[in-house]
Parts: structure tokens; sequence; C-alpha cells
């Protein structure tokens, strides 16, 4: 739902309670997505909280209220694609590292987290995120505004500034090296999407 | 293959439900609002040199222009000739020593003729 465009005015102005209006009315929405892109919803808040700080600052740089929208979805696969980078960069830490009482709380979470996971839906996400790993972090998230977030290819092109010829490629490749990645995963067995 | 198409797009929407839109915890706002407090310092210093830096340049660039566009007639370089500039800057000894070694030549000549 598209805000008031006098309201981002006011923001621009330097209005904190227009812009607390804001972040009240786009922050499900944008959590959301962010979910989606990462994939780690422990992590969304913070990545969510970088994309309205984000927002704060660079809102004097805004042309006009009427691409604030694209604007803001720019804002939010940049702070979701600077996660994506930082998390690739940062070593997974291993079992063996951990100490003893560390261990005995991860098996008592990961426990308690299977317990109440849907499964089938823990399965599709499970398995959309090792199909997304097989590309880029870049069309990852082209992958997921498209198909997932159901973003036109004119909003694309609007949230890229690219033009949508060759957005239409990145995006029909990247389509293919998942393709070719579900297909090698035993699409049959594996990608029979859960009941949600 | 298009059957793993439609499979792979079915796939995707399944995915879309499996993360609804999720609305953020009460503390939320709060940590945000902290978040953009704590950076705001850095963000106003950062605009003021920003700002700061801007103004320098235009300056110097005012100043620039200014002395290139002065007016300088005066320069002798500009009211002279080439020739003038030399005339100007041999001294009187020069002079004075070519007239001499010019001249017994001019009458040597005379007198032979």
């Amino acid at each position: 739902m598209p805000v008031d465009h006098q309201l981002i005015e006011q923001a621009r102005q330097g209005d904190d309670s227009a812009f607390n209006r804001i972040v009240l009315e786009y922050r499900k929405r944008i959590l959301g997505t962010i979910a989606r892109l990462i994939g780690r919803p422990e992590d969304v808040e913070d990545v969510g909280q970088e994309v309205f700080l984000r927002l704060y600052f660079s809102l004097d740089q805004l042309r006009s209220p009427e691409v604030f929208e694209p604007w803001l979805y720019r804002l939010t696969v940049n702070a979701a694609y600077d996660y994506l980078r930082k998390q690739k960069r940062r070593p997974e830490s291993r079992m063996a590292d951990l100490s003893e009482q560390q261990v005995l709380m991860a098996d008592a979470v990961a426990g308690s987290k299977q317990r109440t996971a849907d499964e089938g839906k823990a399965k599709t996400r499970a398995l959309v995120q090792s199909l997304l790993g097989s590309v880029s972090e870049e069309d990852r998230l082209l992958l997921t505004l498209k198909e997932v977030e159901g973003l036109s290819l004119k909003e694309l092109e609007k949230v890229y500034q690219v033009n949508e010829n060759a957005l239409k490629v990145r995006l029909f490749r990247a389509r293919q090296r998942v393709l070719k990645a579900y297909a090698a995963s035993g699409g049959d067995e594996m990608g029979k999407p859960s009941a949600v | 293959m298009r059957h793993d198409e439609e499979k792979l797009d079915a796939l995707f929407s399944a995915y879309r439900q499996a993360f609804p839109d999720i609305d953020a915890g009460p503390e939320f706002m709060p940590k945000l609002w902290e978040r953009i407090e704590s950076r705001r310092p850095v963000a106003r210093t950062w605009r003021w040199f920003a700002g700061g830096f801007v103004t320098a340049s235009a300056a110097i660039c005012l100043l620039l222009a200014a002395f290139v566009s002065m007016p300088s007639a005066n320069h002798p370089v500009y009211t002279s000739t080439y020739v003038d500039a030399l005339e100007n800057d041999q001294d009187d000894d020069n002079v004075a020593l070519l007239v001499d070694f010019v001249r017994p030549a001019a009458e040597e000549g005379n007198a032979s003729q």
C-alpha cells in the first residue's frame, strides 16, 4: 500500500514522526521481503533496521516521492546483498570449535526448533535456499524479487535502473542455473512443494 | 524441461507462503531510533565536511577565474614587438661596442674606394 506523497515529503524535510509512520507502514512488507531474500529469520530485524537506517539518511537524495517504492526496494536489495556477502566471508563455526556447553545449547535450540517448525515449510525453505545457492548473490536476489516477490519487469527496471532486456537475459540465465540444480537434486522426489 | 519449469514455479510459490510477511518485535522501533541517533553525529560531521569542501572548491574556482580574467594590458610582453623587446634588452655598452666594431670597417671601405 503506497504511502501518501505528502508524508514522504514531510519525512524528507526532517519530520521524524512522518518518517516513523513510513516505517510502520512498510515494516511488515520489507521484513517479509528480507526474510525471503536472505532466508535467515533470526537476522531479518537487523537487516530491516539497516534498510530503514539507510532510508533515513538518504531521504534527501530522493528525487521525487513517486519513485519512493522502487527506491526502498533498491535499499532493501542492497542491504540484503551486503548481508549475504558478509555471511559468505564469515567462516561457519564448526561443532569441534565449540565448548561442551555451547554444543548442548545448540542441540537444545535445534531440538525445540524442530519440534515447533512446520516440517513441510522447513523442507521447502531448505530446498529453495539450496537451489538459490547455486547462483550468485546478485542473481539470487533478482530471481527472488521476480519469482517469489512477484515484481514485474517494469518494477525491476526501476529498482535496478537497468534496461528490461538486460534483466530478461540475467533472469533467464539465473533460472536456467536453478533449473539445472533442481534437476541435479532429483527434483521429482525433493521438489514436491509442501502443502502450505 | 517444461515439467521442471512448472514445478519450479510451484516451488517458488510455496516458498513465498513458507515465509509470510512478518511483523517486527517490540524492540524494532526503539533499536532503529537508537541506531539512527548513534549515527547522526557522524552523518552531520560528514555533511559539514562535504559542505565545507564544496564551498572551498567554489571559492578557489572564483579566485582562479578572477585571476585569469584580470586585465594585463600594461604588461610589456603585450605592448612591445619582438624587435622592440630585443632593442630594450641591449645595454648601452653592447651598443657602443657594436658601433665601434661597425664604424672602422665602414671607414676602411670608404678609404679603399
